[in-house]
């Protein structure tokens, strides 16, 4: 389809839209959580029991302390072939063991293994080692299954109007509780809209700020920001409004060429 | 969403304007069915055509009519919408709209497209077509149940083809009618349409008149109407030129977002129709009513027509019924679009209230 001036002028006054509707400080009060404070602890412990507790203080760690208190071992278990009787050549292995401190090493290397391994290599999707697993649903609002930009006006939406009961329209705000601090506000929306742009994925912002799935999230209004005639970010007219002039539209909304729509205006723009 | 302190003073000046318009209306759409016949059995047709009886204007009478409206109006600042039926089917269309081209009136049309192919696209070109409107209503398999048509989607994406590689219009649109079966498929239509070179998209929903009263359970249910509405916004904030129809007043959370104007039912205001038989009308949507016809091309002259009569058409309909009388929204609405308010019962088929706002 051909975008022309008109659809990208279109595009630039909903966009300017969305900028008014936003609170000019609306980035001047978010503030990314510290990954080691209260907050976390508070929503790991929710999940300790399937992932572990997690650090109660802030965690240190030098290469040191890995020597002393990990083990690392690696083994080749070797395999059995499909056909034939299975490998008993054990004395052909070229075992070596060493063992400094308390850390063992095992290397096990042969030629006859290269040719009977097969070599998978499988990548498991990486969960963090504590804290809940990724949840794809996180900022599926409109729970249709997509995080896309139809969560960012359901988040919207319900920022500009939280009178509704938007449950009721079946928009899940808790699922856009993105910073996870029991309110859908201005920050969620902006960490919304980031990831369906694309500039942050739910994993990181997951890392970030962790899950929690308050069935009570309250929803932060927006009050409409005062008109303010010098503010470059509240949306106005340029030219006065002429509805004459606007709906100059003739076959099923297409806009008549120049010529037609001189036949019907003047110079000025005002009706003949 | 826009800021709603300037959509209300822009809708009340259009009130203001509207008012204007029922004193001094100024024809601008003047629609002409050329036949009801069509070779497509669409189940939402208004118009119920098809395979039936077509009484038609000849191409002279068609000639002495354009004469009479160029002579008293002038054909400045007015289109000709042409429509049916399917337009094409009628024999002489070529020598009626070359006669329309040849007096200056500017037309476009409305089409299933199933009939073009490169000659008749060149055809088109040669008596002035300017624009041109061509339903898709689905998917391939969704298209031809819905219009009853096998092989009319393939045939139709080929007479949008054609259209585009003879070139030469101005404004080339597929108009897609949103049923509550093909509602889900508007994801994969926009990848379709996008691909192609096409002006426009016009998405509008299915409405109660006609055949389409028939097949209740293709209405759009509120769930429905919130997803077409956002799905046309969406494509606008992204700057892709997909428009909602004319019809209905959608409040102050889309009004003016899903489409480039604010609400006005124009009918008798901006629009009058001719039917096939030369009845003269408001729009060809609005139910077909004895007390609708305000005269005949072929006994009367349309000027004389339109300015003394249409009365019916400029008037607010909200007056007609007590719960819209009493409506917050009717100095917007004023009972919403003609073509789909009740005339048995005196209430709107369509209201947005309580969907919408």
């Amino acid at each position: 389809m051909k975008k022309t001036l008109r659809t990208v002028v279109t595009a630039a006054m909903f966009a300017a839209a969305n900028l008014s509707a936003l609170p000019a400080n609306a980035d001047e009060g978010f503030e990314a959580p510290d990954l080691r404070n209260n907050v976390e602890r508070e929503i790991y412990s929710e999940f300790y029991g399937a992932y572990g507790m997690p650090p109660t203080e802030n965690v240190t760690t030098t290469a040191a302390d890995f020597e002393q208190t990990f083990t690392t071992m690696t083994t080749t278990v070797r395999p059995q072939p499909v056909y034939g009787p299975p490998p008993t050549t054990s004395e052909q292995l070229d075992t070596t063991t060493s063992t400094s401190q308390q850390i063992e090493t095992t290397t096990t290397t042969s030629q006859e293994l290269e040719e009977l391994f097969t070599t998978t290599t499988a990548e498991p999707v990486p969960q963090p080692a504590y804290g809940p697993p990724i949840v794809l649903c996180f900022g599926d609002v409109n729970v249709d299954g997509d995080v896309d930009s139809f969560d960012v006006l359901a988040v919207r939406k319900m920022l500009l109007n939280n009178e509704i009961d938007y449950r009721k329209l079946r928009y899940e705000p808790y699922y856009g509780d993105m910073n996870g601090d029991g309110k859908l506000g201005i920050s969620d929306l902006i960490l919304i809209q980031k990831l369906v742009l694309g500039k942050v994925t739910q994993r990181e912002l997951q890392k970030e700020f962790g899950i929690s799935y308050n069935m009570n999230v309250e929803i932060e209004g927006i009050a409409q920001p005062p008109a303010d005639p010098d503010d470059p970010n509240v949306t106005k007219p340029i030219d006065e409004y002429d509805p004459g002039k606007d709906i100059v539209v003739t076959l099923y909304g297409i806009r008549p060429t120049d010529d037609i729509t001189k036949d019907m205006l003047d110079p000025n723009g005002q009706e003949k | 969403m826009l800021n709603v302190d300037m959509k209300r003073s822009h809708l009340e000046q259009m009130r203001e304007y509207r008012k204007r318009l029922m004193v001094k209306p100024q024809l601008r759409n003047l629609f002409l069915e050329l036949t009801l016949r069509c070779n497509e059995r669409c189940m939402h047709c208004g118009s119920h055509c098809g395979e039936v009886f077509s009484e038609e204007l000849t191409v002279e009478q068609y000639r002495t009519f354009l004469q009479q409206v160029k002579e008293d109006m002038g054909t400045g600042g007015k289109m000709l919408d042409i429509t049916g039926g399917e337009p094409l089917l009628r024999k002489e269309f070529f020598d009626i709209m070359g006669a329309a081209h040849e007096l200056g009136f500017s037309w476009g049309m409305t089409s299933n497209a199933t009939l073009i192919d490169d000659s008749v696209a060149k055809d088109l070109k040669k008596v002035g077509i300017g624009t041109i409107s061509v339903s898709i209503d689905g998917l391939e398999q969704t298209h031809d149940e819905f219009r009853r048509t096998p092989g009319g989607y393939k045939k139709a994406m080929e007479g949008i083809e054609s259209l585009l590689r003879c070139g030469g219009l101005e404004h080339v649109q597929v108009t897609t009618v949103v049923t509550h079966k093909n509602i889900g498929e508007l994801d994969e239509l926009f990848r379709i349409f996008n691909d192609m070179d096409i002006d426009s998209w016009r998405v509008i929903n299915m409405e109660p008149m006609g055949r389409a009263k028939e097949h209740p359970e293709l209405i759009l249910t509120p769930d429905d109407y919130r997803t077409m509405f956002e799905f046309i916004r969406n494509k606008r904030m992204q700057g892709e030129p997909v428009s909602y129809g004319c019809s209905h007043y959608l409040g102050m959370e889309y009004e003016r977002e899903v489409r480039d104007w604010y609400y006005l039912c124009t009918a008798g205001l901006y629009t009058a129709s001719i039917c096939a038989n030369g009845d003269i009308i408001a729009c060809l949507d609005i139910e077909r009513r004895p007390e609708f016809i305000q005269g005949n091309v072929l006994r009367d002259r349309f000027s004389e027509v339109w300015n003394n009569k249409f009365s019916i058409f400029r008037r607010d309909l909200s007056d007609d019924n007590e719960v819209c009388s009493k409506c917050d929204q009717k100095d917007f609405c004023h009972g919403d679009a003609y073509h789909s308010w009740d005339f048995d019962n005196n209430r709107p088929q369509v209201c947005f209230k309580d969907i919408l706002f």
